[in-house]
């Protein structure tokens, strides 16, 4: 990865980090530079000698960005800029203490989604954000955004998610184990996506639809696939992934759209608006419960693992809800929690043999 | 949960009845009758001896108990009656008084179960029902108390509305979307984008656009028109009243302190609740009046005022009682707190010409909504302004925009101010995640480095 991000940087392409969840990665594109996106803790040994700012209670994705930044001045390729999107409070909090510590020599830019009641004002105050964003952005990178790059960009990035979308939409038909899958897919965090494009024609290249997958199908919804080992032990258990949910991937994939815009700044607006239902952008829960629904019906899913982070209020609120409309349907769901441990514990790897059990034996919890 | 109300014109009529004679009639009666009983109780009794630690208790507080009584009692019988709304505490309530709304404020209503000790029994509740136990204690508690019906308060009408503002967390969102799944009524939520920086026409226009669809949203509800006249009117009582609060919160500088920290959390509920209703303004020049003849007399909420410190965060509410007599015994009390502080802060913000505008930028600015570097000044200057020793920053499990950052603020609070800190780990509410012990000791250790103990 450093490796990969470093021949970016001597291409020309600044590299510039950005925190989960939401923000419009076309435009870092569209300015000639190349996104690393940090869910956990990427490095091997990235702490730095900086005691930590966070308390115990605080989510472990935002404790290892915190680890990430207070380590920033080890990082090769250094990074121009950092991104930190208001995706809960605890990441909002992060951002007040990178604003306010010099050694943190970084322009950080926030990127606020409006959380409201998404009226004709949340729209305007978006596009206004996004013009915000784009004006700090170019200020970090001393580079200007024309119109004509942003739409290739766009056209750029359609293409990816396009790709991307119908390999989630085949996963039934995947050959291959779902921990190759996710350690490919979790590339695309850093890919630009010149090189993320052939990444998942290579994976499309595995499908084949005449091949379903034998064993029970799930949903799966929570951060990130983190500790990838769960994938085995899925497998193992007679169970892999039909459709997926994870903020770091499916949940970032926008409705397809037919409309073409003139203007490509009201592409990257209605692109945002467009995003799966999601807590941390303040989805209403009704949607997402009809979402996962579809999902697992589309899929043929038997049942929903919520893979979540610990202390992920956002997710915490949901999962409540969730369990109970789609319980009403006869749906199981499983909740898991994780916090980025190495491998999946004990614990863990028993409650989902269980479950894959109980789903292959056509029970409903 | 709540049990069926009668229906029609004569029942809407009944239940007005029933509103208006628990406010005006029932209520009153009632206080006049507690008054009676400890008037009465004080006569009977030998003379209580005067405590060691503390001065005489104010007699506000016994006013207070009154308001509050009245307030929750009327509210039994609000639903039916009159358009209820339960709301945030950051929520700009202006825009419903003149529509005639009960306003029920869940945080509140779950800060008077902590008191009473009830939040984790209730948090169970809504445990069991699925929410996780890492989600906001008040949340846990409001639910549960829901689902189970059960409440000091005796019962909370069900909302028309359920009306959330992004100003004091992102949780109001989840917790209101949920409440309101379960409960069937809309929900409103006021987003006020968090400011990184100084604050900006665009994030303030935002804020004022969506003020004016929430009332508009409201006065269908309610049935009625929106009256900007009567919007002013009460933007100027809310004024009035933020400015009163910031006396009562100011008379603290005085050495002695007439009131403690502790003591203004118990006394921030009409603020919070009653913003923009005349009785609330009633309430603080009463408590600011005695206040004042308090340190006019020089007497002190402790007997023995030796250091001053500042709190920050939501208290440990089932801890006031405890922590405050730890703190008087040897001489220590808490003359500011950051958060009491926030309910006059933005006062001379309001503008009751142009009420909307001006209740974006009162609301957009909260303190919690602000940077570490804001709050860090704010702190500094609370520290100045009060003369403070040292400050406690308690540590909130379940308030993570309050708390994430403390751990810098502490530090930088020391270093910047020359006072001493602490970080004390606990949880608004819920006693399961807080350990009373350990608190206990590292306040002790605490106290001791300020030396002469």
């Amino acid at each position: 990865m450093l490796a990969y991000l470093e021949s970016q940087k001597q291409q020309g392409r600044p590299i510039v980090l950005a925190f989960p969840i939401l923000y419009p990665r076309e435009i870092v594109t569209a300015l000639g530079a190349c996104a690393w996106e940090i869910w956990s803790q990427p490095l091997a040994q990235p702490i730095g000698s900086e005691t930590n700012r966070l308390q115990a209670y605080v989510c472990p994705m935002v404790r290892s960005a915190q680890q990430v930044l207070s380590s920033i001045e080890t990082i090769h390729p250094r990074p121009e800029a950092a991104i930190l999107p208001h995706t809960c409070d605890s990441m909002q909090g992060l951002l007040s203490i990178a604003l306010s510590t010099p050694a943190w020599d970084l322009p950080f830019l926030p990127f606020r989604y409006p959380r409201g009641s998404h009226g004709p004002a949340s729209t305007r105050f978006l596009r206004e954000e996004v013009l915000a964003f784009i004006a700090s952005l170019e200020k970090a990178l001393h580079r200007t955004l024309d119109p004509d790059s942003l739409q290739q960009a766009l056209n750029l990035q359609e293409q990816k998610e396009d790709r991307l979308r119908t390999l989630l939409e085949s996963l039934r038909y995947w050959q291959g184990s779902d921990i190759e899958l996710y350690a490919a897919l979790r590339s695309l965090e850093y890919l630009h996506p010149h090189d993320a494009i052939p990444l998942l024609d290579g994976l499309l290249s595995r499908v084949d639809r005449q091949k379903a997958r034998t064993g029970v199908g799930i949903v799966i919804s929570g951060m990130i696939p983190e500790p990838v080992d769960l994938f085995d032990i899925l497998e193992d258990a007679g169970g892999y992934v039909a459709a997926d949910d994870y903020a770091s991937i499916g949940r970032r994939l926008p409705s397809r759209s037919t409309a073409r815009n003139a203007d490509p700044i009201t592409s990257v607006v209605q692109r945002l608006q467009r995003m799966p239902p999601c807590p941390t952008r303040c989805s209403e829960v009704q949607p997402r419960i009809e979402y996962l629904r579809n999902l697992a019906r589309a899929s043929g899913a038997r049942g929903i693992v919520f893979h979540t982070v610990k202390f992920c209020e956002p997710e915490l609120f949901d999962v409540a809800s969730i369990r109970k409309a789609l319980g009403e349907d006869g749906l199981s769901v499983l909740h898991l929690e994780t916090e980025f441990e190495a491998h999946a514990t004990g614990q863990m790897a028993t409650r989902l043999e269980a479950f894959i059990e109980m789903l292959g034996q056509g029970k409903a919890s | 949960m709540s049990e069926k109300q009668p229906t029609g014109r004569g029942g809407q009529m009944l239940r007005r009845l029933q509103y208006e004679g628990a406010a005006r009639v029932v209520a009153p009666a009632l206080a006049t009758g507690l008054r009676a009983q400890r008037r009465l109780r004080s006569w009977r009794r030998p003379k209580k001896e005067p405590s060691e630690w503390f001065g005489p208790p104010l007699r506000a507080t016994y006013r207070l108990k009154e308001v509050l009584t009245r307030h929750y009692l009327s509210g039994r019988y609000a639903d039916g009656a009159v358009p209820v709304a339960w709301v945030t505490s950051g929520f700009p309530i202006e825009l419903l008084r003149p529509f005639g709304y009960h306003v029920v404020y869940p945080e509140n209503h779950a800060a008077m179960c902590g008191v009473q000790r009830k939040g984790v029994k209730l948090a169970q509740v809504a445990e069991v029902w699925g929410l996780s136990q890492d989600t906001c204690g008040y949340a846990r508690c409001d639910i549960g108390s829901f689902l189970s019906g059960n409440t000091p308060a005796g019962r909370l009408p069900k909302p028309d509305i359920l009306l959330a503002c992004t100003n004091i967390c992102q949780t109001v969102v989840h917790w209101y979307r949920t409440l309101a799944a379960i409960l069937k009524v809309p929900v409103f939520v006021v987003d006020t984008p968090f400011l990184s920086g100084d604050p900006d026409e665009r994030t303030e226009t935002y804020v004022a656009e969506q003020l004016e669809e929430c009332m508009q949203l409201c006065a269908r509800i309610a049935g009625k028109k929106v009256d900007r006249k009567a919007l002013g009117r009460v933007a100027q009582r809310s004024k009035e009243a933020s400015e009163l609060w910031g006396e009562c919160l100011a008379l603290s500088q005085a050495e002695p302190a007439p009131w403690t920290g502790f003591e203004q959390f118990l006394h921030l509920g009409p603020i919070v609740a009653m913003r923009g209703l005349p009785e609330c303004n009633a309430y603080y020049r009463e408590l600011r009046d005695e206040l004042r003849e308090r340190v006019k007399h020089g007497i002190g909420a402790i007997r023995h005022e030796r250091f001053r410190l500042l709190w920050d965060n939501l208290p440990i509410w089932y801890e006031l009682r405890s922590l405050s007599t730890l703190l008087a015994e040897v001489g220590f009390t808490i003359v500011t707190t950051t958060y009491s502080y926030g309910w006059a802060e933005t006062a001379p913000l309001f503008d009751p010409r142009d009420p909307i505008v001006s209740a974006a930028r009162v609301y957009a600015r909260v303190f919690i909504n602000r940077s570490l570097d804001f709050r860090l000044e704010m702190m500094k200057k609370l520290v100045n302004t009060y003369s403070c020793d040292g400050a406690i920053l308690h540590s909130n499990h379940s308030c993570k925009p309050y708390s994430v950052g403390q751990i810098d603020l502490a530090d930088r609070l020391a270093k910047e101010a020359s006072i001493r800190t602490l970080l004390l780990d606990g949880d608004h509410i819920d006693m399961r995640v807080h350990s009373k012990e350990q608190a206990e000791g590292r306040l002790a250790a605490f106290m001791e480095s300020f030396g002469g103990l």
